[in-house]
């Protein structure tokens, strides 16, 4: 891609307006995105790209500005000269000779306030016919960038920030040198579609010496990472290139687009610049908390003492309604596991309400190792999400895991207030309960028998009929029967809520973890998600801002 | 000529033993406020090992004129027109000289065969090299140059071959003479000002040749870059202008244009007293740079210790976090709670029923010591895993998160981004370290059990355990660790407190309260213990790391004590 015809194949498609906005919007769609986590000199920088952006956009009309930079003694000025045609910029051998840019307008279009951007102060009209090929050329000669004068070098790299189009003058005596090369051309080599490279001075040297200097000169500009390195020898004294030179500004300006690939490459730089704060790509934590996460978080909340409560409270009821009912009332002197942590609401319909303004339950608070590992599993969690992210995002990462102690804690406990223990009891238990009483009636009934018939005897008042069941007596049946099954319930239903305990146990587990894990979801997970969608979106806007 | 200055011989030691401190001296850390220290420091031993050492032990020998300037200012085209041939390659590709040519009277030979000055480069005699070695020194014996002197055509010192930008500066370093050659378009450029102001704050001695000067500003030029030299404190040196001419068939400036130059370097190199007084203002001007240059070591010294105490400080700090916080989760009685107290209450069973009639707590001891003796549950299992379980629990997260802590903090600070680098193991604790608290805190039950059977000296006392068995005994003991100093609070009796009075009950009843309240502070220490001890060897991995980038305490004060001597002895 390059503003200038080169005449070899055909140029790529140059930058048009719509592809500039699209690259600046992306940038600042980064921006925004990265926030506090983007190197802050980076973001600096881009934010006065998308200002110049705008600002070059007021007064883009069809100027081109090109600027002749480069050492001193190059002969900066005499080329600018010899382009003019008229001694308009100073020339001499004191060196440093020039401190302050001059400017040279072709066309008539008004110039004034773009030069007032550029704060350009001596300007100079170019007379020439109507219609040449450089009317819009709004040629710059700049201060040098490697004397003494710190102050040229300064003024130089200001100017150098907004011009469109890059002459680097060199000479067959400093071609090579570091300055150059490495602070300038290197630096810049992203804007080599608007970079022109001439060897000045060129009558120096005799044909073959020149020949051998431009290979040089190219082959470092090469290694500099300029694409499209190509070297015009010039002579400000014979006048040797100037043609040459003076067609390359003319297809510069032909395009009008010089400007905007300039802009464009300052915008790809500076995405360049903050894509290196960077990563490649995000760690996916998938959607679900860690069960590292969410156990501990459990722990910390009381939830295996829960499970255990709700255990409890199962085998507690279960054996009430099928235990022997002469011994049941026992079972009632013991504390009800539930009611001790105040979760025992009366119904499941109702509870979450009444639950809900009750506040917090009693469980008991977290014990220090139960917080540390929270801690830790929360940091653990940052640790994986962050792996790969530049630090300030890593830190992002690491301050979205970990939520304030005092709001976690409350809304673990209202997550485990809120969740329903109380279960529909069970059908057995009622039957059970049923056919306890069939036996204890059944044992009573043979009781009673037994003792009418032993109290009151053969010869008592009421003569009650003896049947017999074989040698034994029926009334002795029902009453060891009914003792007998009564005691084998108890101890069947015993053992069936021993298994319904631990099944009703894990249940609650499954329930509470659920419950715990979209607090996770809401407390850690979400922030650090949160934190990584922003990096992926600076990332993609960035990329998006290169392309 | 040195019989008469006695005191060289001191002077040489005392430089020789500065420049072993200045090697000895580390600055391990890449931070970007040391670096220009870090090159200087090479610089320096490369300046005493080049020159200073050698000038002070063979102040006889020869003087060493080096060439040197920007690339392209014709250095070589100006050392092959002295001595009127070419030994130095020519040309218009830059830079043309990489590696350095050293041009000396067939005499003075021995003085540079040897590796006396420049011991880092090796000697290269003979015809030109097609391709330049990196690290040589080429030697030419030239007739045309007198006895005393010798040239050092040095590589650019602005070009972009890095390499030779470096180069140049050591051979400056090792210079008595600086022959500076700057042109009509570079005399103002910055580099070689940086140079010569250089030179100028040393002392070095400075002559300039101002090289291809179109003869129509000669006028012009002249003038400035004199009167420049004296803004920078070098009026004294002098300026040889050359004009820009056309070279002769052999590629050599005219005869009469470099006339001056060659007649000042005959004379100065055929008088001695002369060439004297310039090797003695260079050296004189070395050893009083030493002061500045061996103040930004020591002060780069500093910023690294100090960089390197910071490190240890976040360590210190977060660790001593984590010790408070274990600390305080055991202390604070809370330990119980969850699940240690959900197991024990499950065990031992209080509850309404019983807290009617706790107030009689010889029947829940009866019930506990048939608990405990029965066969069927000797040592209530439950209790003691959980226990060990929330102990262990407490020390490693707290270990953990300090360890996550620490590379946090550390990959903000320079230093620390380096070092994690080096050991990423550091952002974790040690992988062995879950199995190291286990087995501390198993110890430390075994601690307990060693304090129980101690303590239960005397025979009633002994009969009272074994009615319990030693193991349950010192399950209560652990259980009321967590709770002794805890002072419980109304609200806590209610769950903690039936558990923790019911477990003291029974010890007092066993030991008496006061040995009860020794006991378990002896118990509790000894855990501290345990886990300081965990936790140390956790936080002394990071000292080890840090050590493998730390800064001698001293280094500062001996290259301080190094220095005074030296100047001492000039």
């Amino acid at each position: 891609m390059s503003v200038f015809k080169m005449g070899r194949g055909g140029s790529a498609p140059s930058v048009t307006a719509e592809s500039l906005r699209a690259h600046a919007t992306a940038l600042t769609d980064a921006l925004e995105a990265g926030g506090a986590q983007l190197p802050a000199p980076e973001v600096e920088r881009a934010r006065a790209v998308l200002e110049k952006v705008t600002e070059r956009g007021r007064h883009t009309g069809a100027h081109t500005v090109v600027a002749f930079a480069g050492a001193t003694g190059s002969g900066k000025s005499s080329l600018f000269n010899a382009v003019v045609g008229g001694a308009v910029a100073t020339t001499g051998a004191r060196r440093p000779t020039t401190a302050t840019p001059t400017a040279a307008v072709w066309g008539p279009e008004p110039a004034g306030e773009l030069l007032d951007w550029l704060q350009v102060g001596s300007r100079h009209q170019v007379t020439t016919e109507r219609g040449t090929p450089l009317d819009g050329l709004v040629l710059l000669d700049l201060p040098d960038f490697d004397s003494r004068e710190s102050a040229n070098r300064a003024e130089a790299e200001r100017v150098l920030s907004f011009v469109d189009v890059f002459v680097w003058v060199t000479d067959p005596q400093k071609y090579a040198d570091a300055r150059l090369h490495d602070d300038y051309v290197a630096a810049m080599r992203h804007y080599d579609a608007v970079t022109i490279v001439v060897l000045n001075q060129a009558d120096r040297l005799t044909t073959a010496q020149l020949g051998e200097c431009s290979a040089d000169l190219r082959r470092l500009l090469l290694r500099d990472g300029l694409t499209s390195a190509d070297v015009i020898a010039t002579s400000a004294r014979t006048g040797l290139g100037v043609p040459q030179l003076r067609a390359r500004l003319g297809e510069a300006v032909a395009g009008a687009t010089a400007a905007r690939m300039r802009l464009d490459a300052d915008v790809r730089t500076a995405a360049d610049g903050l894509r290196r704060g960077v990563a490649d790509q995000e760690v996916d934590l998938g959607n679900a908390s860690s069960e590292a996460l969410v156990d501990a978080l459990g722990r910390a909340c009381g939830v295996p003492a829960v499970v255990d409560a709700v255990a409890n409270d199962y085998r507690r009821s279960a054996i009430a309604a099928g235990g022997w009912p002469f011994t049941r009332w026992i079972v009632r002197l013991k504390p009800n596991p539930l009611g001790r942590l105040r979760l025992d609401a009366p119904a499941p319909s109702i509870d979450a309400d009444v639950r809900r303004a009750v506040g917090r339950s009693s469980l008991p608070q977290a014990t220090p190792a139960a917080r540390a590992a929270v801690d830790l599993a929360a940091r653990r969690l940052a640790d994986t999400a962050s792996e790969g992210l530049p630090r300030l995002w890593a830190e992002a990462v690491a301050a979205a895991a970990l939520p304030p102690q005092e709001r976690l804690a409350d809304e673990l406990d209202q997550a485990i207030v809120r969740t329903s223990l109380q279960r529909r009891e069970p059908v057995w238990w009622s039957v059970v309960k049923t056919l306890q009483w069939v036996a204890a009636l059944t044992a009573l009934v043979g009781l009673a028998w037994t003792l009418t018939q032993l109290l009151l005897g053969p010869g008592g008042l009421i003569q009650l009929p003896s049947v017999y069941v074989g040698p034994v007596s029926l009334s002795l049946v029902l009453l060891i029967g009914g003792l007998l099954a009564g005691w084998l319930l108890a101890l069947l239903s015993r053992w069936v809520a021993s298994v319904g305990a631990r099944r009703r146990g894990l249940a609650t587990k499954r329930r509470l973890h659920a419950a715990v894990g979209s607090v996770a979801d809401a407390l850690i997970l979400g922030p650090v998600t949160d934190v990584l969608s922003r990096h992926r979106r600076t990332r993609t806007q960035l990329d998006a801002a290169r392309r | 000529m040195s019989s008469d200055r006695p005191d060289t011989a001191d002077l040489l030691t005392a430089v020789r033993g500065f420049r072993d401190v200045v090697a000895a001296s580390r600055l391990p850390l890449d931070l970007p406020s040391t670096a220009a220290a870090k090159d200087n420091r090479e610089a320096l031993l490369r300046q005493l090992d080049d020159y200073v050492i050698p000038r002070l032990s063979s102040i006889d020998a020869p003087l060493l004129a080096v060439i040197g300037g920007s690339t392209g200012a014709g250095k070589s085209t100006l050392v092959n027109s002295i001595l009127g041939r070419e030994v130095s390659k020519m040309g218009v590709i830059r830079p043309t000289t990489t590696s350095p040519v050293l041009i000396h009277h067939a005499e003075d030979a021995h003085w540079f065969t040897d590796t006396r000055i420049l011991p880092g480069l090796a000697r290269v005699t003979g015809a030109t090299a097609s391709d330049d070695q990196p690290n040589t020194v080429r030697l030419v014996s030239s007739d045309r140059l007198p006895p005393g002197m010798a040239l050092l055509d040095a590589p650019d010192i602005d070009s972009v071959v890095s390499a030779n930008r470096g180069l140049a500066r050591q051979l400056l370093a090792a210079a008595d003479l600086w022959l500076f050659v700057t042109t009509a378009a570079r005399y103002a450029d910055a580099v070689p000002w940086d140079l010569l102001r250089q030179a100028s704050d040393r002392g070095t001695a400075v002559a300039i040749v101002l090289d291809r000067v179109p003869p129509e500003v000669m006028g012009e030029v002249r003038p400035h870059l004199v009167e420049m030299l004296r803004d920078q404190g070098l009026g004294t040196a002098p300026v040889f202008p050359i004009p820009e001419t056309t070279l002769d068939a052999d590629g050599l400036i005219p005869d009469g244009d470099i006339a001056r130059l060659r007649s000042w370097l005959r004379d100065l190199a055929s008088d001695a007293a002369a060439r004297d007084v310039v090797v003695r203002q260079t050296l004189t001007g070395a050893l009083a740079s030493l002061d500045e240059r061996s103040e930004e070591l020591v002060v780069a010294s500093r910023t690294q210790q100090r960089v390197v105490g910071e490190l240890q400080q976040v360590v210190d700090q977060t660790y001593r976090k984590a010790r408070a916080g274990i600390e305080h989760g055991m202390s604070d009685g809370r330990l119980l709670r969850g699940e240690v107290l959900a197991r024990w209450q499950d065990y031992v069973g209080t509850g309404e029923f019983f807290k009617k009639v706790e107030a009689g707590v010889s029947r829940l001891r009866d019930r506990i010591s048939d608990v405990f003796r029965g066969s069927a549950a000797p040592v209530p299992e439950a209790v003691d895993d959980a226990l060990q379980t929330g102990v262990a629990q407490l020390i490693e997260a707290n270990a953990d998160s300090a360890a996550i802590d620490v590379a946090r903090t550390w990959r903000g600070l320079p230093a620390g981004a380096e070092i994690l680098a080096l050991h990423p193991g550091l952002a974790r604790s040690s992988p062995g370290f879950p199995a190291e608290v286990d087995r501390a805190v198993r110890l430390w039950q075994g601690d307990v059990l060693d304090l129980v059977s101690s303590e239960g000296g005397n025979r009633r006392t002994n009969a009272r355990i074994a009615a319990y068995g030693i193991n349950g005994v010192g399950m209560f003991l652990m259980l009321v660790v967590f709770t002794h100093t805890a002072g419980l609070s109304g609200a806590e009796v209610g769950i903690a407190g039936g558990t923790a009075v019911l477990a003291q009950r029974v010890l007092e009843a066993i030991f008496g309260d006061q040995a009860v309240r020794t006991m378990a502070a002896k118990a509790r220490a000894a855990l501290i213990a345990r886990s300081d001890a965990l936790v140390e060897s956790e936080a002394k991995r990071y000292a080890e790391a840090i050590g493998t980038v730390h800064v001698p305490a001293d280094q500062a004060d001996q290259l301080s004590r190094a220095l005074d001597r030296v100047q001492a002895a000039r």
